[in-house]
């Protein structure tokens, strides 16, 4: 069985995207499947609830935030280091508001990948929710994924459920 | 005043000191940074600050370490967590190891400033 979540994923979202950012953002309805490059950050949840969260930003948004963020002119070069870094520190944000929400009790410390379609998949896990936005006319999309609960564990909280009754 | 900057990710360094360099009263205030809890162990012996950022979730020494080693210590500068991941359990366990607050990402200039105001 997959845990629910019940976490407004894309508030936390926007709040992270116009506080840090100070970009506005629009909810798309479709992720779509870009081919382009993607720049992808990943934090893994354990403890009360077991998953993961990946933000995916297409390239140019990625460098958009991280001139943002970094405060460059147009014509600055952007650092691979720095890219990744504020692609990592967007995925800690979510998953750190996400693993606020869910009752979590570890958050990892981010992962980050890029390339072309590049995004991260974590075996054992099951799709909860997948959000599109698009900010600065490019493409932003987060998951979040779970580890499903095992029967025994279910039947375990549900016998403690009625037995709390 | 000194204001120790304490976190893996240089965005975030940079975005904190971005949004103490818009208040009045931070403004002036001279930062130095550290990228995780080591190294912030030497920096707060080295340079006294006055008050120390913290994130919660880093390599090599967490924040909640460097707090506990700073506490054991028998020294503890002011201290507050800037982090994503708050929680009742870990507001605290950072209350109760000596820090002044707890500030949740993402947060407006004005929250940390009124943060650091109610510290120091």
């Amino acid at each position: 069985m997959t845990q629910n979540i019940d976490v407004d994923v894309r508030q936390i979202v926007h709040d992270i995207v116009t506080t840090v950012l100070g970009f506005p953002i629009e909810d798309a309805t479709d992720p779509g499947t870009s081919d382009g490059v993607l720049v992808t950050g990943c934090v893994h949840l354990t403890g009360g609830f077991d998953g993961s969260v990946t933000v995916e930003c297409a390239e140019q948004l990625a460098r958009r935030a991280t001139a943002a963020m970094f405060l460059l002119d147009d014509d600055e070069e952007i650092s691979e280091s720095d890219l990744r870094d504020v692609v990592g520190e967007l995925a800690n944000m979510t998953g750190g508001n996400v693993k606020a929400a869910v009752g979590a009790e570890r958050l990892s410390l981010p992962s980050v990948t890029a390339g072309p379609g590049a995004r991260i998949t974590v075996p054992g896990t099951e799709l909860v929710d997948r959000l599109a936005f698009r900010c600065e006319g490019e493409s932003l999309v987060v998951s979040v994924l779970a580890r499903p609960v095992s029967g025994a564990a279910a039947n375990g909280q549900a016998a403690q459920a009625v037995a709390d009754r | 005043m000194k204001i120790l900057i304490v976190d893996d990710s240089k965005a975030m360094r940079a975005i904190v000191k971005r949004a103490l360099s818009a208040s009045p009263t931070y403004g002036a205030a001279d930062m130095v940074e550290a990228e995780d809890g080591e190294q912030a162990l030497g920096l707060i012996t080295a340079e006294a600050p006055d008050v120390v950022l913290s994130d919660w979730n880093m390599p090599n020494m967490t924040g909640i370490e460097l707090l506990e080693a700073l506490a054991a210590s028998g020294s503890t500068p002011p201290f507050g967590f800037v982090t994503s991941e708050s929680t009742p359990e870990m507001y605290d366990r950072a209350m109760a190891n000596g820090a002044s607050f707890l500030v949740s990402k993402p947060f407006t200039p004005e929250t940390l400033a009124a943060a650091l105001d109610g510290a120091l």
